[in-house]
């Protein structure tokens, strides 16, 4: 183990559970994790196929999908990884530009 | 014979005494005002006069910055329980003095527990219902545990632990307490009715697993809730007529569940094909009536289970509710804006923005008499 680097997070917890006596409480990743499991359509198109059954506006749906984990890929997760994403900005409808897009951090 | 007499000196003073008591308290309830309660980013709980959309009070909701989701009342009217902490934690607000009065932390340093919905109080305002997920928190795992209704002692202050902690199905997304105080009702994919005390599921009414011929199985989706004028919980349902043309509407279903918390009836009914996608419904407490809302708002025969009337909504409102007298609709929920329509042909009253216009994202809408 001491010639390979850990280059990204899960590898690092390997090394770390080697250390501390842990090994078995590192799991392989066998699944893409989210923060949903969810498969439903997202903001792009309604159940018909149509944007008349979307959410109107599309804003008044962002916190409805943020704050519960709704949608993964289209707005931050507000209740776990990024609680501060929507600070100052509690009107989406005006302060939708204002919301930056979120990165993951560097180790 | 005079000791008959005091007797009946005393017992009449005993009924006068009773009857004052009761003049007092229907004196009370007919001068008490109807107000709506709906919560805010960043952390705001808001008291809406429902006779013209006033902002009559508004809290802080301490250890919050979304807007809390679950909002239950206690049945005097007081107390407001709120999920504070990022669905961490259990708060309860004096709603007079603004204090806080009760305080639930639900994690703990190896265990991350969260309430999402499910949250209501039992008709003595003596215990707190909470249905929480539970998350145990290794190194690079977290291990799903079996979900739970929480069981508190509304008296137990600031730092309130669970008295019972009973296991509950997973996938509910609401709870509601029954009238007579023994069981709790949990709405999910299947409707489970629990004994408050043992945690024994007593009743199982399958929705998601029901045997309907030719129906797949049934989609209720409601953590949104509206009971507390009419006594039952309504949420929508839908599913698909698998012996039709899967191209046509007709193959797409709309239908009603209602759960009734004083008789513990359960109906599941159709009115109409799911050409409008409902997020939630309110039944009147003084008509055979249901009222749906999302991007428009439906008025629905409960009696003859069709649609009555429809009309389109400015923008998405996610909750509605109903005055006791069952004249009027309230909506809310999603963005900033709240509204009041007349239940007898859905004609606007008023509407209006919460301060700052902040977004009420998946708040409850609930109403209060105070």
């Amino acid at each position: 183990m001491k010639h390979l680097k850990p280059v990204n997070k899960k590898a690092v917890l390997v090394d770390k559970s080697v250390n501390d006596g842990d090994p078995e409480e590192v799991f392989a990743m066998q699944t893409v994790v989210g923060c949903a499991s969810t498969t439903d359509p997202g903001w792009e198109v309604d159940a018909f196929g149509g944007v008349a059954g979307l959410c109107q506006p599309m804003e008044a749906d962002l916190y409805g999908c943020a704050d519960p984990c709704w949608w993964p890929a289209q707005v931050p997760d507000t209740m776990s990884s990024y609680p501060d994403w929507g600070k100052g900005k509690d009107s989406a409808v005006n302060d939708w530009r204002e919301f930056e897009a979120v990165y993951p951090k560097k180790q | 014979m005079l000791r008959n007499c005091r007797q009946t000196l005393m017992r009449l003073i005993k009924y006068g005494v009773l009857l004052t008591v009761c003049l007092q308290v229907l004196a009370a309830q007919a001068m008490a005002k109807e107000y709506l309660l709906t919560t805010a980013h960043p952390n705001k709980l808001f008291m809406i006069d429902a006779s013209n959309g006033a902002v009559a009070r508004s809290y802080d909701i301490p250890g919050q910055h979304l807007g809390s989701w679950s909002i239950t009342v206690s049945p005097t009217s007081q107390v407001v329980y709120l999920n504070n902490n990022l669905n961490q934690g259990i708060i309860g607000i004096d709603l007079e003095s603004g204090d806080t009065v009760f305080q639930a932390h639900l994690s703990s340093a190896d265990e991350k527990v969260r309430s999402f919905y499910g949250l209501d109080i039992s008709p003595d305002g003596k215990a707190l219902y909470a249905y929480v997920s539970p998350v145990k928190l290794l190194l690079d795992e977290r291990r799903v545990l079996p979900n739970r209704v929480l069981v508190f002692d509304t008296q137990s202050g600031l730092a309130a632990e669970p008295i019972r902690v009973l296991p509950a199905p997973r996938r509910v997304f609401n709870i509601m307490a029954a009238n007579d105080g023994k069981s709790l009702y949990l709405a999910g994919w299947d409707v489970y009715q629990m004994d408050v005390i043992t945690g024994e599921i007593i009743r199982t009414v399958p929705i998601h697993n029901w045997k309907t011929p030719n129906r797949s199985p049934g989609n209720a989706y409601a953590h949104w809730v509206s009971w507390e004028q009419s006594d039952i919980n309504t949420l929508s349902v839908f599913s698909v007529h698998t012996d039709r043309d899967p191209y046509s509407l007709e193959a797409y279903q709309n239908s009603v569940l209602q759960i009734n918390r004083e008789t513990g009836a359960v109906n599941v009914w159709d009115y109409e094909y799911a050409e409008n996608l409902v997020f939630s419904m309110v039944t009147s407490p003084t008509k055979p009536e249901v009222f749906a809302i999302y991007n428009t708002l439906a008025k629905i025969d409960a009696a003859n289970h069709k649609t009555l009337k429809r009309i389109p909504m400015e923008n998405t409102y996610y909750s509605i509710n109903i005055s006791a007298d069952g004249s009027r609709v309230f909506v809310g929920g999603a963005g900033c804006k709240m509204a009041a329509h007349r239940t007898s042909d859905l004609e606007r009253v008023w509407e209006m923005a919460l301060p700052g216009c902040a977004d009420q994202s998946f708040s409850h809408l609930r109403m209060v008499h105070r």
